[in-house]
């Protein structure tokens, strides 16, 4: 076993579950997926390069800046995006999603431009195990991805305003009638999604250059997870990233880097022949 | 008439209220007044428009045309969510919960926002347990999953949770439907603290028996429109009512 990829793997695998769990949320919220959520991480990262490099703030406040900042990207996507079409077909919203990740991702071009960039990182350096040199950055992934997944947790399943959106989630009807305004509690389930996956635009700008159209290949990659993990389940896009993540990271070092993404979607198919639900996709019975 | 017998100010008013969909009529010049501690039945053959009314009553729908008042409020263009905050609380046909919280969740969710109370408070939980007890759920265990109550006592629970929004107005919708005597009687004893609570109930209700022994008032709709509304006595001797409703669909329909 090769600790070095386990670890740059896992970390990988951490930030394809942030974004996979950003879509997961919006998922259960609305029962649509959100084809611009790898413009989210794009975008959230170039507004991390933005206060770190161009007003040159520490990287930690850059990164909680940026993900507040995100929270309003995501209710302002979610209020154009989303909200005129909510009683359209999803047919509908999915365009309007792809429409809205195009002007993330020209936007971007616009702002900060088309070259590559690059920002500080949460944390300097490697370390030695034995052979292996691990980057401490990748250790950060994995401890700051972790943390707030937690905390998408504790907000969720035992905050007043976690079960405000989950009631939301499951009878958007039944919870206007007990007084929840729809409105905002889905503009809090898209910032919140949009402020997760936003972060891990942040973290991984160092390790691989920011560039306006990182969006879509994450986004592929974190969908793939979300289908290897089960539709609709937030344990299940977590797993399904870290599957995604090492696979992409042994694949590439033992077999081909050009074939990273094809390697991906070998497991993926694997998975869906021994399990169609995904492995934790007990859920989407429950929701036909 | 029933304003003569009762002075107090009507908790929901309703004045003309009318709604179409397309050519189809739901509700045409819709007049109710509904005072606290009341139980107002509303009676029809399916179709009727009375599902239609609880949806105007609690904004699901807009009114075509009409005016609505809560408490003197004019409340017919307040959207659905800051209507059931200002106290209108409605239950359904088929039971609407949470089925990925525990019960304790379902039933406190909404208490909360409605009267801006903390769920934590003592007098809540006072409140709970002795509602549970009226629905005979005081035997269950609170954090277990929705799916272990039947369907009867999920219908309980809806009620409950109502309850505890201290609504001016409950609205149910067939609350005996699929019920079997016992659990019947739960639901009236319910209904009696709602009552005792001064609350306006608004009843749906197929059970004629239950409707005619426990409304003190009630109306009969008939595709939209009101044909008839009075005491159960009024209405059981009504001509047009019996043409329309008791007769003959009633007998043919059990």
């Amino acid at each position: 076993m090769n600790l070095q990829l386990l670890i740059s793997g896992t970390s990988m695998g951490f930030v394809y579950g942030l974004i996979a769990m950003g879509m997961v949320l919006i998922f259960r919220s609305v029962g649509i997926m959100n084809f611009a959520q790898g413009e989210f991480l794009m975008f959230g990262g170039y507004i991390c390069y933005m206060f770190n490099r161009i007003f040159n703030i520490p990287i930690g406040i850059s990164l909680i800046l940026s993900s507040l900042i995100m929270g309003v990207v995501g209710a302002i996507f979610m209020r154009t995006a989303y909200w005129p079409l909510r009683k359209a077909q999803s047919k509908a919203i999915i365009v309007s999603a792809m429409g809205a990740s195009i002007v993330l991702k020209e936007g971007a071009r616009i702002i900060w431009g088309s070259i590559p960039v690059s920002m500080d990182k949460v944390a300097d350096g490697t370390a030695k195990v034995s052979t292996a040199s691990i980057q401490w950055q990748y250790v950060a992934i994995i401890v700051i991805a972790a943390f707030l997944m937690a905390l998408v947790y504790i907000l969720l399943e035992k905050t007043f305003i976690g079960h405000i959106m989950q009631a939301t989630a499951q009878d958007q009807y039944m919870a206007s009638l007990i007084g929840i305004p729809v409105i905002v509690s889905i503009g809090l389930t898209f910032a919140l999604s949009a402020m997760i996956t936003g972060v891990g635009g942040g973290l991984l700008a160092p390790i691989f250059f920011l560039n306006n159209t990182m969006g879509m290949t994450s986004g592929a990659k974190a969908f793939a997870a979300i289908v290897i993990g089960g539709f609709g389940s937030v344990p299940g896009a977590i797993i399904g990233g870290l599957i995604v993540g090492l696979v992409e990271a042994f694949g590439g070092a033992y077999i081909s880097t050009t074939y990273q993404l094809v390697l991906i979607y070998i497991v993926l198919v694997l998975v869906l022949m021994v399990r169609p639900q995904g492995i934790f996709g007990d859920r989407i019975q429950e929701k036909a | 008439m029933t304003s003569t017998l009762n002075p107090k100010k009507p908790v929901l008013k309703m004045d003309n209220v009318c709604k179409n969909f397309g050519g189809v009529i739901a509700a045409d010049k819709i007049a109710l007044e509904l005072y606290g501690g009341e139980i107002f039945g509303l009676i029809g053959p399916n179709g009727a428009g009375k599902t239609t009314l609880l949806n105007l009553i609690t904004g699901i729908y807009q009114s075509d045309d009409g005016e609505m008042f809560l408490l003197d409020k004019n409340i017919t263009k307040v959207p659905t969510h800051r209507r059931a905050r200002l106290g209108i609380a409605r239950t359904f046909q088929h039971p609407r919960l949470l089925n990925r919280c525990d019960i304790k969740t379902n039933i406190l969710m909404g208490s909360d926002l409605a009267n801006k109370r903390k769920i934590k408070g003592g007098k809540l939980e006072e409140d709970m347990n002795m509602l549970l007890k009226c629905a005979g759920l005081q035997n269950v265990n609170l954090s277990d999953s929705i799916e272990k109550l039947s369907y009867g006592q999920q219908k309980m629970l809806e009620i409950v949770r109502a309850l505890l929004c201290e609504p001016a107005v409950l609205l149910l919708d067939e609350p005996a439907a699929g019920l079997n005597t016992k659990e019947m009687d739960y639901i009236v004893a319910l209904i009696k603290v709602a009552v005792q609570k001064d609350i306006a109930v608004l009843l749906i209700e197929h059970a004629m028996d239950l409707v005619m022994g426990i409304c003190d008032r009630l109306t009969v709709l008939n595709f939209g429109h009101q044909i008839a509304t009075g005491t159960p006595t009024e209405i059981q001797s009504n001509e047009e009512v019996i043409k329309a409703y008791l007769g003959g669909s009633c007998n043919v329909k059990s």
